[in-house]
């Protein structure tokens, strides 16, 4: 059994009967920050036979919720309660109270990656039970400063082209679209998720030093990956403090790039609507999870961020509004 | 004349109060958010309390913001229907 670090928890995993290495296709083989604790989290991968590919709810699993092509159930009435993850193909098993996962893979994808996004999807549930929660965002921090700056906005909202930006400024990063939270007791912390930058024709236009590095088109939409180890050596931070500004991105391509403040109630909107796991029925640590993003949100500046065209002809642009307003909130201090 | 009852908090929606005086509702059941600006935060918080009715709550708001009592029950009204229609609140 491998067994790397995960922010405080030990991952500890094994492939059988060939079962492809998904952990490691997570990015996570190598570890990620300390083991200071948290317990640990088992993850068993094996074959799976045909009858993964059958609809769930034939067997009375009942449905919970879905994201892309994978589809959450609740346990069948009676049974142990638990989650199960189905990619129409493969099933991932999530006992409740549990900190084990068990895969059951189909040697099929019926959408390339689907599995692995199972694995995550049922990770992040299980990561909850340890006190750190997922969060779709990017964050970045100033160098200099040592300011974290949080990027928070659904799939399309500018958070890849906004992490580019910041990062080709030179600020570190944790990552462009996947975040965990924790609560210590010095406040919250953000903690890294590796994960490959999605990069659209936009930002690669900005940014063209990057097109060499860039993988293939994906079959569905126009974003390519991209490793951010390759495309900012020395710049990835495995852990951050909690932001002081939080930029809520948005693309008007025919308008100037500016900053324009936002209520905290509007900010504490958009985490939640960043936060998947939060507003799932029967998931562990729902008070503790609101009461880190309210944290969050207080202790932050908020910023709807319009992202125009005039931003990829002038890069520079962003990062000195982001200074700007960095520099207000040290003045206000 | 009496006034009408005030409905009560839905027991499945949380409130998470902000410290710039805005706050927001998580309706658990529909999974969405909402967001309540500070005389909006009024209304929810007084919903807890025994007062008397919609007409109480304005009457706190007019205390507490440069607003008339005429506007002050149109905005009561208003944003308790809203809540109504949102599952928010339970009639009374």
């Amino acid at each position: 059994m491998k067994t790397r670090a995960l922010h405080g928890a030990t991952l500890a995993w094994t492939c059988e009967d060939g079962a492809p290495d998904l952990v490691a296709d997570l990015g996570l083989a190598a570890g990620i920050g300390e083991e200071d604790g948290r317990g640990r989290i088992e993850i068993v991968l094996r074959r799976g036979s045909d009858a993964e590919s059958a609809d769930p709810a034939l067997a009375g699993y009942r449905p919970s919720f879905f994201h892309g092509i994978v589809q959450a159930y609740h346990e069948p009435e009676g049974a142990p309660p638990g989650f199960l993850l189905w990619d129409r193909r493969s099933r991932f098993l999530v006992p409740a109270g549990a900190t084990r996962i068990e895969g059951f893979l189909s040697a099929e994808e019926l959408v390339p990656g689907s599995a692995r996004a199972s694995l995550e999807i049922a990770l992040s549930l299980v990561l909850r039970s340890v006190g750190l929660f997922h969060l779709h965002a990017a964050a970045l921090v100033r160098p200099t400063h040592g300011d974290t700056v949080l990027v928070v906005g659904g799939a399309g909202a500018g958070k890849t082209t906004t992490t580019i930006t910041l990062a080709s400024a030179g600020y570190v990063f944790l990552g462009d679209d996947a975040l965990l939270l924790e609560e210590t007791a010095a406040g919250p912390n953000l903690c890294a998720f590796p994960r490959p930058f999605h990069v659209g024709p936009a930002a690669l236009s900005a940014f063209p030093r990057l097109a060499p590095l860039v993988g293939p088109p994906k079959r569905q939409g126009d974003k390519r990956d991209l490793d951010p180890s390759q495309a900012f050596p020395g710049q990835f931070l495995a852990r951050g403090p909690a932001p002081r500004l939080v930029l809520h991105p948005r693309i008007e391509a025919d308008r100037p790039t500016a900053l324009a403040p936002l209520s905290k109630a509007e900010a504490l909107g958009n985490l939640i609507a960043s936060s998947g796991g939060l507003v799932i029925d029967e998931v562990p640590g729902k008070t503790e999870h609101l009461a880190l993003l309210t944290r969050v949100t207080n202790g932050a500046r908020h910023f709807d961020l319009r992202l125009g065209r005039d931003m990829l002809a002038d890069p520079s642009i962003l990062p000195a509004l982001v200074e700007a307003m960095l520099a207000q909130s040290t003045a206000k201090q | 004349m009496t006034e009408p009852r005030l409905p009560r908090p839905n027991p499945q929606v949380l409130f998470t109060e902000l410290d710039d005086g805005t706050a927001v509702l998580l309706h658990l059941d529909t999974k969405f958010y909402f967001t309540l600006n500070p005389t909006a935060v009024i209304v929810w918080k007084s919903l807890a309390e025994p007062l008397a009715g919609p007409g109480a709550i304005a009457e706190r708001i007019t205390t507490l913001f440069r607003v008339d009592q005429e506007t002050a029950a149109r905005d009561v009204d208003s944003v308790l229907r809203e809540m109504l229609a949102d599952g928010l609140v339970l009639p009374a």
